[in-house]
């Protein structure tokens, strides 16, 4: 996974540093370049005043007045230094300061125009300039050269120096720029965030961003939640219609077929078989229809609320019955799916078990890091260990005396299958049967391992 | 006792009501539900049959708006909506029972007759009995203790059903007509005299009082 922070802090390093070097190289360039044409224009000058000085010695070979000659010509090594070649002699007069060196003639790096050449003497940069002058009629040849070893030195101080600055400025900048990019990001940090908490149900709608390239995503993000909810009401509705369009002519079926079954018995029996086999298959399927099988984002099911209003309603259907429904629900427990789910998970599993029991029927649900946990039990006569295993497979019905046992049953293992949940039926202390339903908090949590608490 | 019946489709409403018009009730059929609403305000029916997918106003509304103005009307929902978050919005919204379709006429009855007994605060389920006197509901006779059955015709039977759900109650002629017979019939209530004096021959003088200016009072 890359991050967007590390990405732009690195392409910033990089090109901050192409930068600072491609700088510095010019730079230095342009420092030494002006450094030499300053050398140079000085041994221009200083090779007139040479050239002055070069007279005839009384046995008719050549010297240098000492009297014009800058003392620096005199000091051994100091740095600066010529000789010089008349006509066609091959001799060559040496400074005092050459000692018992000389400038090579030739060879070295051409440096900037007018016959400048970089030398190395010794392990010093020498900056040789070469004049050919005529003095008297003859041709004289003048070599001058300068030790340029402090210019180098200075170059490379001020590499050092520029080392140093560029580290700095880009250690501040750097810093900068975590500081503006993390700046930046924060809305995103923030969006994140708060995609947590819709999620889990905290909040509703994610709000408004305050940043124009945020503000697309989270108008997009709080659409696409909207219209789930809207697509997943709307295709409820539909199917609440259809079941409406469909059954009742299926009713006035039913009551035609029992009108005829009076009539001719014989005729009527198929008639009643095919139209009940339709109504299961109808209501097997529309309730199948109706399971969104994941959490709507933006909603929080509180398990006590919608237990409280299931007890309401069972209490109201078996008023006749004077069953004790009890319900113990951990405070704050939450369902992590859609509401209609747990209401159809719930209803079937009570009503089954307001059905059987005999006095008493009770539910409980708790929630812990992994898993929401609700177990219904009954005093009823429950259900043989080999038979429970059949209810799960094929939500068989197992009684047909009463009607809708195994509907409810199939219907409670396909939201159970649906949210990745587990199913399990065992013998309540009373002898009732006792299911307990195990739902992930989260997808993809595996509960294989997780063992009831309840 | 009078039933409003509140069904949209053409042919199991009417058919509907005269089923349960043959088991004894005064039915009224209407089939949107803003008239369904208005009706449920007069104080003549004893429970209304509701379906909830309505023309014009949803039935749950319909409900709601009663039970909001504090209606007592009993209401048994009859619908193909059968999610259980359905049935919970049902009773939510004030319901007394909930059936769903497809169902048989014969659960619908019982259901009936046990919602008005509840209402009326009277036990048993198997039929209406007060004081020795049972009614037999499906063959639409009485019983008296240690006595034969003694069949009655169908105003008489619903006369003495009505009377039985309210033991002890002043019930005044015009009350009984109202009762007792749905909006189609023309009803005088001198008719109603003459049914007495016949119900009176069969379940004894003692049990049907005459209160001069005020109607009658069935005696528990």
């Amino acid at each position: 996974m890359k991050s967007i922070q590390n990405r732009l802090n690195g392409a910033f390093v990089v090109i901050t540093l192409v930068l600072c070097v491609t700088l510095w190289l010019s730079y230095s360039w342009f420092l030494r370049q002006t450094a030499y044409d300053f050398v140079s224009a000085s041994l221009g000058s200083e090779a007139y005043v040479l050239l002055k000085s070069v007279e005839m010695d009384d046995s008719g070979g050549w010297r240098i007045n000492p009297q014009y000659v800058a003392p620096v010509y005199e000091q051994p090594m100091s740095g600066h230094y010529f000789q010089f070649q008349v006509g066609d002699d091959a001799e060559w007069h040496y400074s005092r300061s050459l000692w018992d060196e000389s400038i090579p003639p030739n060879g070295g790096k051409p440096v900037g125009d007018e016959g400048l050449r970089l030398v190395y003497k010794h392990g010093h940069p020498w900056l040789v300039r070469s004049d050919t002058f005529t003095k008297d009629g003859r041709q004289l040849r003048l070599l001058l050269a300068a030790d340029v070893s402090h210019i180098e030195t200075g170059l490379s101080r001020l590499r050092w120096t520029m080392m140093a600055v560029v580290a700095l400025f880009l250690g501040i900048m750097l810093l900068a720029q975590v500081l503006v990019v993390r700046n930046g990001l924060r809305s995103l940090v923030r969006v994140r965030g708060q995609l947590n908490r819709l999620k889990q149900g905290d909040i509703r709608q994610l709000p408004d961003a305050d940043t124009a390239e945020v503000e697309p995503l989270v108008t997009e993000i709080n659409y696409l939640v909207q219209s789930m909810e809207m697509r997943l009401t709307r295709s409820r509705n539909a199917l609440g219609n259809l079941a409406h369009a469909a059954k009742t002519p299926l009713t006035v079926l039913d009551r035609q077929i029992e009108s005829l079954a009076q009539r001719a018995p014989q005729q009527a029996i198929g008639l009643r078989e095919q139209s009940q086999r339709l109504r299961e298959l109808m209501e097997r399927e529309l309730r199948r229809a109706r399971i969104a099988g994941a959490a709507l984002p933006g909603q929080r099911i509180y398990l006590q609320q919608e237990v409280d209003k299931l007890v309401r309603t069972m209490r109201a259907i078996y008023r006749d019955r004077d069953i004790d429904i009890d319900a113990f629900v951990a405070a704050g427990s939450y369902f992590p799916g859609e509401r209609d789910d747990l209401v159809e998970l719930l209803g079937n599993l009570l009503d089954n078990a307001c059905k059987w029991a005999r006095r008493r029927v009770r539910i409980r649900g708790r929630m812990d890091e992994q898993c929401l946990e609700l177990c219904v039990e009954d005093d009823g006569p429950g259900i043989p260990s080999d038979q429970r295993e059949r209810l799960l497979e094929r939500g068989e019905r197992l009684d047909e005396s009463r009607a809708g046992h195994g509907l409810g049953m199939s219907i409670v293992c396909e939201i159970v299958r649906q949210y990745g949940g587990r199913l399990a039926l065992d013998e309540a202390s009373g002898g009732g049967l006792r299911v307990i339903v195990m739902l992930p908090r989260r997808a993809g949590l595996d509960l294989s391992e997780q063992t009831p608490a309840l | 006792m009078r039933v409003l019946l509140v069904e949209d489709d053409p042919v199991l409403g009417p058919e509907l009501k005269t089923e349960l018009a043959r088991s004894g009730y005064a039915v009224d059929l209407l089939d949107n539900g803003i008239d369904a609403e208005a009706a449920g305000y007069e104080d003549i029916y004893d429970l209304a049959v509701l379906d909830l997918g309505l023309p014009q106003r949803p039935g749950l509304e319909v409900l709601q708006n009663w039970r909001r103005r504090h209606n007592p009307l009993p209401v048994l929902i009859l619908t193909a909506r059968s999610a259980w978050q359905e049935r919970v919005d049902g009773f939510e919204a004030g319901a007394d029972d909930y059936l769903c379709k497809p169902f048989h006429t014969e659960e619908l009855l019982a259901r009936m007759s046990a919602l008005l007994r509840r209402v009326h605060q009277q036990a048993g389920n198997v039929g209406l009995e007060v004081d020795g006197l049972r009614l037999d509901e499906k063959t639409q006779s009485v019983i008296a203790a240690g006595a034969e059955p003694v069949s009655l015709t169908g105003t008489e039977y619903r006369l003495l059903r009505y009377f039985m759900h309210n033991p002890g109650r002043v019930l005044s002629k015009l009350q009984l007509v109202e009762h007792l017979y749905d909006d189609a019939v023309e009803n005088d209530s001198n008719v109603i005299e003459a049914y007495i004096k016949m119900l009176r021959k069969k379940i004894g003088r003692e049990r049907i009082e005459t209160r001069r200016g005020q109607g009658y009072v069935f005696r528990p």
